[in-house]
């Protein structure tokens, strides 16, 4: 059955409430677009943050909600009866990664399912929407009984504006009494800052990946802890349209005085060399260069990112340190797209933290539109 | 003392208030908490109604284009165009002494303006209240909040006054319809 923006009904009018229900999300238009599932309390905010569920936690604690990529859409599960009383309303939200507003998008689709039919659908266009930059597109919740309603209404503000209208945590630090010049910065997700804004050339710009191994663990029997390499690399694009990536897999280790104008140093494979990975940029070539997408991700062993700990430091002479830490674990994805670097004016760039996990390149290169083709490679 | 009533019930108003005449009947709702789209604007309005439950003329249709009703008993207040605020979003005035005699009901209403344009309906509308005041000593008589949650309705009527064995009572009614401000006209028998 179709359905249209504002309606409401009780759920067991079409499907069976009591057991799992598959949603499915998708969007096309030309923007990056993150599913979420909020699991809020009857007042409506997310009093337990495990009920969040999206690409970095991609189930709630008892896995009563699910998420799994689908396409560029998303698939998530929900079984309404096993949740938490606390749990009154899940709310499925679309957030748009970077530039672009629900009013540019060719279509978005929500359907609800069970046991493979279709039981609930409703469809959305552009002309629906205005500079929305997150919407919620329907909401479960139980009110005597589960009811679903087809809210397609949202905030200009984007993620940050759903997550304030939940009560969710997006932590903002306070900000240093001014007279503490601050000489590094830590990016929050999604906030990005200029490296420099003065007049003057860059100079040289130093992106380092540092990460931690595995602690020992005692007994004589444990299991010996498996090595972390993480390698950094990152996708360029150039104001000429040349496009290309800078990692040791494949012996891509680039050139800073010609283009692409970004080099990595030697390969770090355990993590153990003071420094880690680096990755330079010749900020004199500005005007040359449109982006790079800095990454890491995981050549041997498991993917462990709450033990690897990753961080990546940003350094620019003249500016403070950009500190960009891996934060979010939970994925068992091996690629991780950790900041953005993008051209302001060929006079700085703007760093943007992403921390987003992708199985690999291919994946990654779609999410953030390089086009580029791909096949396996060795190092 | 306020009286909360649900959905469907009947209450005397007059019966036990001896001398009540001038009523403030206000409306209320929160309307978009999103900040994207269109704003909400919800008209609130009275229809005037004779015998078979439809005005006697269009006259009887008291609306933010014909704000007071000729016999001056029902006035509406003017028109709130966002439903910000707190408090009542739209007021209409009641002179029970002045409302002419053939007119049985007068039935309450809220709509959504340019509903079909903005892709807007009681859905997307929360907390929608009617109270009846004492407009003399400023006390509450009767509260009335919808709490149902309405769907893809574009007009309620929210409830109704009604003469009863010479005093005026109040139903509870809070149906939603379809097809906005026109349907309920055509329902009430104003030609639109």
């Amino acid at each position: 059955m179709n359905i249209q923006r504002g309606m409401r009904d009780k759920l067991d009018k079409y499907i069976r409430p009591d057991r799992e229900i598959e949603i499915f999300m998708d969007v096309s238009g030309g923007a990056v677009y993150d599913y979420c599932c909020f699991g809020v309390d009857g007042a409506g905010k997310l009093s337990d943050d495990r009920y969040m569920v999206f690409y970095n936690q991609t189930q709630s604690p008892e896995r009563e909600i699910t998420f799994a990529a689908n396409g560029r859409g998303a698939r998530f599960t929900a079984t309404l009866e096993r949740l938490p009383a606390a749990v009154q309303k899940l709310v499925f939200t679309v957030s748009i990664d970077g530039s672009g507003t629900m009013g540019d998008i060719a279509s978005h689709t929500v359907s609800v399912r069970q046991d493979g039919q279709e039981a609930l659908t409703l469809q959305l266009n552009g002309a629906d929407f205005h500079s929305e930059k997150a919407i919620i597109s329907i909401e479960l919740y139980k009110k005597d009984v589960w009811r679903f309603g087809a809210v397609a209404s949202g905030f200009n503000g984007g993620l940050g504006d759903l997550l304030r209208a939940y009560g969710g945590e997006e932590t903002v630090k306070e900000t240093p009494p001014p007279e503490e010049v601050p000489k590094k910065v830590e990016l929050r997700k999604g906030q990005k800052v200029n490296l420099r804004k003065s007049g003057s050339s860059l100079g040289e710009i130093l992106i380092n990946l540092n990460w931690s191994q595995p602690a020992k663990r005692g007994g004589l029997f444990a299991p010996k802890p498996q090595a972390i390499d993480l390698d950094l690399g990152c996708l360029f694009e150039l104001k000429n349209g040349q496009k290309g990536c800078v990692q040791a897999l494949g012996n891509a280790f680039g050139n800073l005085k010609n283009p692409p104008y970004v080099a990595l140093d030697g390969d770090d494979r355990s993590g153990a060399v003071a420094g880690g990975e680096n990755l330079r940029v010749n900020g004199e070539m500005i005007s040359q260069i449109q982006r790079i997408l800095v990454y890491t991700f995981i050549y041997e062993g498991a993917a462990n990112w709450q033990e690897a700990k990753g961080v990546v430091t940003v350094k620019c002479p003249g500016s403070q340190e950009i500190i960009v830490r891996m934060d979010e674990y939970g994925s068992n994805l091996g690629m991780c797209a950790i900041a953005m670097l993008e051209n302001c004016n060929n006079e700085t760039f703007s760093v943007e933290k992403l921390v987003r996990f992708f199985p690999a390149h291919p994946q990654m290169d779609e999410a953030y539109h390089w086009g580029m083709r791909w096949v396996a490679g060795k190092k | 003392m306020a009286v909360n009533l649900s959905k469907g019930q009947k209450v005397d108003l007059t019966k036990g208030n001896p001398g009540l005449n001038k009523l403030l009947v206000g409306l209320g709702w929160d309307g978009n908490r999103y900040d994207g789209g269109f704003e909400f604007d919800l008209d609130a309005a009275a229809f005037l109604l004779s015998g078979g439950g439809k005005v006697a003329g269009d006259e009887d249709f008291v609306f933010y284009g014909n704000l007071k009703h000729v016999s001056g008993g029902v006035a509406c207040t003017g028109d709130n165009r966002t439903g910000a605020g707190d408090g009542d979003d739209e007021v209409i005035m009641v002179d029970l002494s002045l409302v002419p005699a053939s007119v049985e009901k007068i039935a309450f209403t809220v709509t959504i303006h340019e509903a079909d344009v903005r892709k807007q309906n009681f859905g997307q509308v929360e907390n929608a209240y009617i109270h009846i005041m004492d407009d003399v000593a400023h006390t509450e008589l009767i509260r009335f909040d919808l709490g149902e949650d309405f769907s893809i309705e574009t007009a309620v009527v929210v409830g109704e006054l009604y003469r009863n064995n010479g005093e005026w009572k109040f139903n509870a009614i809070g149906n939603g319809f379809q097809g906005g401000l026109p349907a309920l006209c055509r329902n009430f028998g104003v030609n639109v």
